[in-house]
């Protein structure tokens, strides 16, 4: 392995970390923690739960960074620590038996492209995010995944273990939804 | 059709930080490190030492700001040998050395020959350690960060001395004080290395050679950008 091709501008940090040093370790929780709990309270839906991944997160990070390598940044691999005890917390709670990206979508939902134009629509982010929290849960994870976590669809295919095209159609099929609760809203 | 998916795509990605509104509760840091505690109780919480420069910062501000780089980073280098040495004293006054604590043997670092500090192996990387029989988690754990810290830094203060011989060879060499620095600061390193192995607060060494790592790149980075200015300037002023 060659040595890191990017500046991960942590590294030296994380190294601390590897050795136990707690302020380090506080350090990189301020580092990281606002971004990390946003991302578990759009998957989960549930700011409680969130605080309870963020913890088990943190903890199984700083007791499993031997197994950090540096192949990724160290946020990335954090996230995805974030992410996947993330959906299982959503999966445990919710006793799906169906995988998340197959639920049936409600009867309305499959509205035509092009029925509105987003460009003629004055956007704001906080009645966006909320209509992010009110998806049903398949195309709230797809949709937080790909449009705010940064994943693309053969990531995000690998991490609900699904197919590329069905993440693509959840997507396309989320994101409608979301047009069409941010319009409900008033925007 | 693909406009206006751009337009709200665009939209998010604009405004992306306000969505991350919420924040953990203030003490959720101090329930990880309860339960990071329970698991391994930290030895270098037990000697805490504070990192000042052998200098006021002050006295360096009317210098050129080459010279404040250099100056703050022999002075902060030599001054955590210095404070390494007396944890030496501290920690072995409180009967609580967290490196005899472990049962742990030292490790023994072999002094750097000459041909070991050549320009294309700047921290004498075949210094491996050597660990004895008996060396366990802990000398290991050191000598592996030491290695990752290395790698880390070596590539990219490689091409940056690279970079700068060839722009200096280029422009007609002149005085070259970096490189005085560059060798003074290596030096350190190497003591900083030999320390490595007898401190029993090995983090605080550690953190003392990432320090002269990071600031050996930050005067290289300097070097090539007040150079870059240069160009620009003679450039600009061109007939």
């Amino acid at each position: 392995m060659e040595a890191f091709a990017y500046t991960d501008i942590n590294a030296p940090l994380v190294e601390r970390c590897r050795l136990g040093d707690r302020r380090a370790q506080a350090e990189i929780y301020k580092r990281y923690a606002k971004a990390m709990f946003n991302a578990a309270v759009r998957i989960t839906g549930d700011y409680a739960e969130a605080e309870d991944v963020l913890q088990e997160s943190f903890l199984s990070a700083f007791r499993e960074l031997h197994s950090y390598k540096g192949d990724s940044s160290f946020g990335s691999w954090l996230k995805r620590i974030v992410i996947n005890k993330s959906i299982n917390c959503l999966r445990n709670r919710r006793l799906q038996l169906v995988p998340l990206a197959d639920q049936h979508d409600a009867p309305g939902a499959e509205a035509e492209d092009g029925e509105f134009d987003p460009e003629e629509m004055s956007w704001r982010a906080d009645v966006v995010r909320r209509c992010v929290q009110e998806l049903p849960d398949g195309y709230r994870v797809v949709l937080t995944l790909y449009l705010l976590e940064g994943y693309d669809h053969a990531e995000i295919a690998g991490i609900l273990n699904i197919t590329e095209s069905t993440s693509k159609s959840q997507y396309s099929r989320a994101r409608k939804k979301l047009l069409e609760l941010a319009r409900q809203h008033g925007l | 059709m693909k406009e206006n998916k751009t337009g709200f795509e665009d939209f998010v990605g604009r405004h992306r930080a306000d969505f991350d509104a919420f924040e953990p509760r203030p003490d959720l840091w101090d329930a990880i490190e309860r339960e990071l505690e329970t698991a391994a109780p930290v030895a270098t919480d037990e000697a805490p030492l504070r990192i000042v420069p052998l200098q006021p910062i002050g006295v360096a501000a009317v210098a050129p700001v080459q010279r404040k780089l250099f100056a703050y980073g022999i002075a902060a280098t030599l001054a955590l040998l210095l404070l390494a040495g007396l944890g030496v004293l501290w920690t072995m006054k409180s009967h609580q050395p967290a490196w005899k604590q472990t049962g742990s043997a030292t490790i023994a670092v072999l002094e750097p020959t000459d041909s070991s500090l050549a320009e294309d192996n700047p921290f004498g990387l075949g210094a491996e350690p050597v660990a004895t029989p008996a060396g366990t988690a802990p000398a290991q754990r050191v000598a592996a960060a030491v290695q990752r810290m290395e790698s880390y830094y070596a590539v990219q203060i490689r091409e940056r001395q690279a970079e700068l011989n060839q722009l200096d060879a280029q422009l007609g060499a002149g005085p070259t004080d970096w490189k005085r620095e560059m060798t003074a600061l290596d030096s350190t390193y190497q003591q900083l290395k030999v320390e490595l192995a007898r401190n029993p607060a090995p983090d605080v060494v550690l953190d003392a050679m990432n320090r002269n790592l990071q600031i050996r790149l930050d005067i290289l980075n300097q070097q090539l950008r007040s150079r870059a200015q240069v160009q620009e300037y003679s450039e600009a002023v061109k007939p």
